[in-house]
């Protein structure tokens, strides 16, 4: 039994094909699947630009696109220009961007506390995100030292990450069931901080918080989507060059200390990590619930559970998702629209609870 | 995996754990190729003296040797590539593959940029036949039942091309034929390997040297007839034995009756 009486072609399949893996998508239909997402998404980003208050059709929005992009073709009348560049470019990429760092950041956190019900809303994180974006737009920033919205979104983040592994912890490490509970507690409190601030805020105020809190990315400026969409490539980025110990991580601490990895040390970076993306997504689109929850589910279930694949997969499921949502927000009531908050919760909530009765056995509460 | 198996060296271990002390000044050695049984009543420290073999735990002083290596002097990947781990119930959520639990084992052999190599895949191969699981390559992993669940883990402990093998009561949960013939496997592996076992009678027919721990303090090293003698019997487990050898087999046995002398009543798992 050495290693060195090896066959040659006595190794696995090269592609582990349906009758190789138990997952539904082998080697070549994950490629192919990534393939026809990234087809979904540009098709989205041309539609989501056309949908709307103003009617636009498909070749304008496509002339207009080429011109700011490429200089191609002929000056398009400024009218459209000013509709489709200004106004719905931006917010059409949002939400792709949103969409994209929630579902990333579900994924690390479920592996986190080797927990397939984890999201950043169910843990509690989101929830320090608002109430620190909340706490500055209501008390403004000086009352908080001067920082901005996404730095209080992070901090948020990071205290209640922070608090939910420190309640948690036992004698015997950390029990998934416990960090959900920790988390569910502590997103109740936070919310209810996020409530009192509301109260004392000036009228005028509320109506623009209560919209934020819902989840919108309407109103979105070019010069706001440069930082949300750097920490969502680098955080993804960072997290697939870890997936191997993403996955050590989610079989256990010790299975994952027994395969050679810092458990503590890669826990502290990935409490940072995933507070970042959740604080510089939160901060620029409110509450978004769900969606953290169910891509990852749904990449899992096409691709098993291996995050090398899981994390690109759902960054593009979650863009195409919240893309998709975004413009069902703006069409369902036109010309006015919808937070998005409702849409991914009527979705997300038979979905939890579909989740919840098929892992039932599953879950040991510790 | 050619390479002469490694030795391990516990010097003068203290591991603390709020306040308590759970190992008081364990020395021993583990010779190369040899399996050692950890032996003890529960709480006695088998599982904390096992995780600092593998790093997962700081003893507060004392050293741990892997070789010429100093545990604590190695990063925890490379403690890793040296030290395979076979956990106590390993379940997860998570629908892993049995090929993607044992592809696992290659993990403290990567760099962040590596991907898997056509090498990498035919050691999982190797190492699921090793173990007689290549047929459930493609199951799910947590759907198994627990003799299986051991033996894909003692895969990926060869996937992982250690020269030491540390297994805590693997045979907890499993059947008669299962628990035999996991022990089968393991010894017939080669490697230096610390195995924790329950049943006193294993650990007497599947190890020529075992280590006897009690609160925390190693009470011997020797092979079992040697060291489980009727006093050491009743002192630290609480029971009566005697030594019997078997007619077909010549094999020596444990039979073990209550003590006596003893009126506490212990379970297992409460």
């Amino acid at each position: 039994m050495t290693v060195s009486a090896l066959g040659s072609g006595d190794g696995l399949d090269e592609d582990a094909g349906a009758s190789e893996s138990p997952h539904l998508l082998g080697t070549w239909g994950y490629r192919t699947l990534i393939g026809v997402l990234v087809c979904v998404m540009v098709a989205s980003i041309v539609v989501g630009i056309g949908a709307g208050a103003a009617d636009i059709p498909v070749s304008t929005t496509i002339d207009v696109l080429l011109h700011q992009l490429f200089g191609i073709g002929a000056a398009p009348d400024p009218v459209a220009v000013q509709i489709i560049w200004e106004l719905r470019a931006p917010r059409v990429l949002m939400a792709l961007v949103v969409g994209a760092g929630l579902s990333v950041a579900g994924c690390a956190l479920q592996a986190m506390v080797r927990n397939p019900l984890a999201d950043p809303y169910i843990m509690g994180t989101a929830e320090g995100a608002t109430l620190g974006a909340v706490a500055v737009l209501v008390l403004g920033p000086a009352a908080l030292g001067g920082i901005g919205v996404s730095m209080a979104a992070f901090i948020g983040a990071m205290t209640s990450m922070l608090l939910v592994f420190a309640l948690a912890r036992s004698r015997s490490g950390y029990a998934p069931g416990r960090l959900i509970l920790s988390g569910v507690a502590l997103g109740y409190l936070f919310s209810a901080v996020t409530g009192i601030l509301q109260f004392v805020s000036d009228p005028r105020e509320l109506r623009g918080v209560l919209f934020w809190l819902l989840g919108s990315v309407a109103g979105t400026q070019w010069e706001d989507l440069g930082l949300p969409a750097f920490v969502v490539i680098a955080s993804t980025a960072w997290l697939v060059l870890l997936s191997r110990r993403l996955n050590a991580l989610a079989l256990g601490e010790e299975s994952a200390v027994a395969l050679g990895v810092d458990v503590q040390r890669f826990r502290v970076q990935l409490m940072v990590v995933t507070s970042v993306l959740v604080g510089a997504v939160v901060a620029v689109s409110g509450s978004i619930g769900f969606v953290g929850l169910m891509v990852p589910h749904a990449a899992r279930m096409l691709v098993g559970p291996d995050h090398r694949r899981v994390l690109p997969l759902s960054l593009l499921l979650g863009a195409a998702f919240l893309g998709a949502v975004d413009i069902l927000a703006r069409v369902v009531a036109a010309p006015s629209e919808l937070p998005l908050g409702i849409f991914t919760a009527a979705a997300g909530a038979p979905f939890f609870i579909w989740l919840l009765r098929r892992s039932q056995r599953q879950i040991e509460l510790g | 995996m050619d390479a002469p198996a490694m030795t391990i060296r516990g010097d003068d271990i203290h591991v603390d754990i709020d306040d308590a002390s759970i190992l008081a000044g364990c020395s021993f050695d583990v010779r190369a190729g040899e399996v050692l049984g950890l032996i003890g009543p529960n709480g006695s420290g088998k599982s904390t003296l096992l995780r600092t073999v593998y790093r997962a735990i700081k003893p507060a002083t004392g050293a741990l040797w892997i070789g010429d290596d100093d545990v604590w002097g190695l990063t925890a990947r490379q403690s890793a590539q040296r030290t395979a781990v076979v956990t106590q119930n390993t379940s997860t959520d998570f629908q892993f593959s049995v090929a993607e639990m044992v592809l696992m084992g290659r993990g403290p052999h990567k760099g962040l940029l590596d991907r898997d190599t056509s090498h990498d895949r035919r050691l999982v191969a190797w190492a699921l036949r090793a173990v007689d699981m290549y047929a459930f390559r493609s199951r799910v992993f947590s759907t198994l039942s627990g003799g299986e669940k051991q033996r894909v883990l003692v895969a990926r402990a060869l996937a992982q091309e250690s020269r030491v093998l540390v297994l805590d009561e693997p045979t907890n949960h499993l059947d008669a034929h299962a628990q035999l013939d996991l022990l089968g496997l393991v010894r017939s592996l080669q490697l230096t390997t610390i195995v924790a076992l329950h049943d006193l009678n294993l650990a007497a027919t599947y190890c020529e040297r075992v280590c006897l721990l009690d609160h925390g303090t190693i009470v011997g090293i020797a092979p079992p007839r040697a060291l489980l003698t009727a006093d050491v019997l009743r002192d630290v487990f609480r029971v009566d034995g005697e030594w019997l050898t078997s007619p077909t087999t010549g094999r020596d046995h444990l039979a073990l009756t209550r003590s006596e002398s003893s009126t506490t009543i212990e379970t297992e798992n409460p």
